[in-house]
């Protein structure tokens, strides 16, 4: 878990050097909620360093002017609800940060998912995934720089995609599981043929895979989310497997729904396929 | 009622009902409730009786897919797609059902996975 938190340091930085100040209130307030919230319900007080990797991970997905108090709501969401709550310490049966994230988009659409985010620095642009008349395509060296409007984890792009390789560097995380899942979301988006709303108002979001790697959440969901080794199956077949349905989940909602992103939501229904993939995969021997 | 809450509320009833054999049968309500909009105010009532004729023991799951409100068939032929779908999931979730902390087992670990689940399949709707 230290190593995550590691791992996670660089797109924090990056997140609070291109949010400023609300950026740091944002993540201040989920980390010390998730904190307060974990010693709670383990009744000690102590680091606790999977709440902090939650509330950090939960923290990248809001939009660089989320006010502090969704961060520290979604953060108390994550803890309570998604690892306590949602099945407990160990046994928890959804990805707690994505889980947080999608109870929030029900409770205020409006701040978690519009599709006009407000950018750093105040100005209110559409997201480079919105399927919106009046979209623009945004460069790739923009989206790759985080120069555009978006969550925190969009910031710095190459930041998650340094803190995630250094992750497959240690073996702390199984560099497959996302290979597959950037390989399913490559292949999703070279080949799918472009929806109504893509060929009417965002065509150069069809047949382009960089684009749809480096924005949105996918590189956040493939190296943090996808790799809980808690919410994803036992075998490795599985796991290629729970990868790229995730994967093509991302790209289906992606081409033919209004939804400019629904990474996390594909993580969730990635995580209700596990017991099925486990059903599947795990051989029979193993079980009896 | 909404196509949605309807099948999520049919799929949350499904789980506290001993489970037929044909119990994907069910899944034929949404589009008998549609067969009978012409009937007027018989609507109701005769997709309801259908709905109950077609899975007897599958009833109250039934009777929710029913009560949905659907614009055409290919909106109630979705609704049974995703009933069935999230039916199958749930029941595929059973055995992690038992291995939560006690204090969850039971009906709590089964309405929250149906909730997740009802927003994580969200964008379905839109397709």
């Amino acid at each position: 878990m230290a190593q995550v938190l590691i791992a996670l340091a660089p797109a924090l930085i990056a997140a609070v050097v291109r949010g400023g100040v609300t950026a740091a209130a944002s993540l201040a307030a989920a980390l010390s909620v998730a904190w307060g919230v974990q010693c709670f319900f383990l009744r000690r007080a102590a680091f606790h360093e999977s709440a902090l990797v939650t509330a950090a991970i939960f923290a990248l997905t809001l939009p660089a002017t989320a006010p502090w108090w969704l961060s520290a709501l979604g953060a108390a969401i994550a803890v309570s609800l998604g690892k306590h709550l949602g099945g407990g310490a160990g046994n928890s049966l959804f990805n707690s940060a994505a889980l947080a994230r999608a109870v929030l988009m029900g409770l205020a659409p409006g701040l978690l998912f519009a599709p006009r985010w407000p950018a750093a620095d105040g100005i209110t642009a559409a997201s480079p995934l919105a399927k919106e008349v009046d979209s623009v395509a945004t460069p790739l060296l923009d989206l790759l720089l985080g120069q555009h409007p978006g969550s925190l984890a969009e910031a710095a792009p190459l930041a998650v995609l340094a803190g995630g390789l250094f992750l497959v560097a240690v073996r702390a995380i199984e560099g497959r599981v996302p290979l597959v899942y950037f390989a399913t979301v490559s292949l999703f988006a070279l080949f799918l043929p472009a929806g109504d709303r893509i060929a009417g108002h965002a065509p150069w979001l069809a047949h382009n895979a960089l684009l749809h790697i480096a924005s949105g959440g996918v590189l956040l969901t493939g190296f943090f989310m996808l790799t809980d080794p808690v919410t994803a199956p036992f075998t490795p077949r599985g796991r290629m497997l729970f990868a790229a349905l995730a994967g093509a989940a991302t790209m289906l909602a992606r081409f033919y729904t209004p939804y400019p992103d629904a990474a996390v939501l594909a993580v969730l229904l990635a995580n209700a396929c596990v017991p099925a993939i486990d059903a599947r995969t795990i051989p029979r021997e193993a079980l009896s | 009622m909404k196509p949605w809450d309807a099948v999520f509320l049919a799929a949350a009833a499904g789980l506290f009902l001993q489970r037929p054999r044909a119990w994907w049968l069910a899944a034929a309500a949404p589009l008998l409730a549609l067969a009978a909009q012409p009937l007027g105010t018989f609507a109701g009532p005769a997709a309801a009786l259908a709905a109950v004729l077609v899975a007897p023991r599958f009833a109250p799951a039934a009777l929710l897919l029913a009560a949905g409100h659907y614009t055409g068939w290919a909106d109630a032929a979705r609704a049974s797609a995703v009933w069935l779908a999230v039916s199958a999931l749930l029941a595929s979730m059973e055995e992690r059902f038992e291995e939560v902390s006690p204090r969850l087992r039971g009906a709590p670990i089964r309405l929250f996975a149906t909730g997740v689940l009802y927003y994580a399949l969200l964008p379905v709707a839109y397709l």
